[in-house]
């Protein structure tokens, strides 16, 4: 029996984990092209090495990462995720983000001429 | 003959009374729900309850609350939550709070379901919701059975992965695992000497796995025990 560290429950059996696909950071789906778009949805790297990949541990529906070297196939660490997102990411279109900065510039009467952000990405 | 009340004149019913009538439950009405108090034998399920025994408690109290906020919301309310995860703290009303990660919790009701606890904690949910605090309706989602006996640990060992043994599975120590290949949350809850563990699972394979918990005990001689032989295991309930 193949076991799988989780880190909310400890080892268990590999049959109680998903595959997630490989952590890889999010683009805002407002500021790239359909290409590249679809590329971050379909391809995958597929490296021979020490990747992080997302598993769920099923019974408690609890996403981790873990550490694979997938020339072994074996699992090196497996981890929380808030040790890389630390915190919310939203997507809003940039337009919606403009205005919803206007309305809040509005209300405390000044206008903040540094913030060009017009979307966030890992 | 002996007289049973129809749990179909009843509007709340176990999950599995279709399998308790099967069995030839005898039935009473408590809390709303017909509930087995045997199954014709009551003495052989006195002796089975210390040794190999299968309860349905699906007529019990339970619920659930999860999200970023939701221990700390429980605190405010008046429900004892311990820190780490997959850990129960015993409620000064025989209830217990199992913290499932975090930001998740289910709340059991006692065996007497005389706490108030559970239907306090959804009816101030209901008036007052919260953000980051999202209910878990686990009464109609869950059907909660009950392995007792000494033999429990080495059933579980033919039909789950997880050590269970009590020298390595601690009182009141949860376990979210596959028994029998669904996902289930096991605690054990032990009842003065004797050793039991609770289990939540999903109501609607509640049919399967009442039957292959029954052919997992058939070795030994366990067997389904209505309420009155539970009881029996302490005069504290």
């Amino acid at each position: 029996m193949k076991i799988i560290e989780c880190p909310l429950n400890g080892p268990r059996n590999a049959q109680e984990f998903v595959f997630g696909g490989d952590v890889i950071n999010h683009p805002n789906p407002h500021l790239i092209s359909d290409d590249q778009w679809a590329n971050y949805v379909f391809i995958e790297e597929n490296r021979a090495g020490v990747v992080q990949e997302w598993w769920c541990h099923v019974p408690t529906a609890y996403w981790f990462i873990a550490e694979r070297d997938t020339v072994k196939d074996e699992i090196l660490r497996t981890f929380d995720p808030s040790e890389i997102y630390k915190e919310r990411i939203d997507y809003n279109r940039p337009e919606v983000e403009a205005q919803s900065q206007d309305t809040k510039n509005n209300k405390v009467g000044e206008v903040n001429s540094t913030n060009k952000e017009t979307g966030s990405s890992i | 003959m002996v007289e049973t009340l129809d749990p179909s004149s009843l509007t709340n019913r176990s999950f599995l009374y279709r399998q308790h009538i099967k069995s030839g439950a005898v039935f009473a009405e408590m809390g709303g729900f017909a509930v087995p108090l045997n199954y014709g034998n009551p003495d052989s399920e006195t002796e089975a309850s210390s040794n190999m025994g299968l309860v349905d408690l699906s007529h019990l109290p339970r619920t659930g609350f999860k999200g970023w906020d939701a221990a700390k919301w429980l605190v405010s309310n008046g429900c004892k939550v311990g820190d780490g995860s997959n850990v129960t703290t015993e409620q000064a009303c025989y209830s217990r709070a199992m913290r499932l990660a975090p930001s998740e919790v289910a709340i059991l009701g006692d065996l007497n379901a005389e706490s108030s606890l559970v239907n306090d904690l959804d009816m101030t949910w209901s008036s007052h919701r919260s953000d980051g605090v999202f209910h878990v309706p686990r009464a109609s989602t869950n059907c909660w059975l009950k392995v007792t006996g000494k033999y429990a640990p080495s059933m579980f060992a033919k039909i789950c992965a997880v050590d269970l043994r009590p020298q390595v599975f601690g009182i009141g120590q949860v376990a979210q695992t596959n028994i029998a290949r669904l996902n289930c949350i096991v605690v054990r809850h032990d009842i003065d000497a004797v050793l039991t563990y609770d289990i939540l699972t999903d109501c609607a394979s509640a049919d399967y796995f009442w039957s292959a918990l029954l052919d997992a005990m058939e070795e030994f001689s366990g067997k389904p025990i209505g309420i009155s032989a539970l009881k029996s295991l302490s005069v504290n309930i």
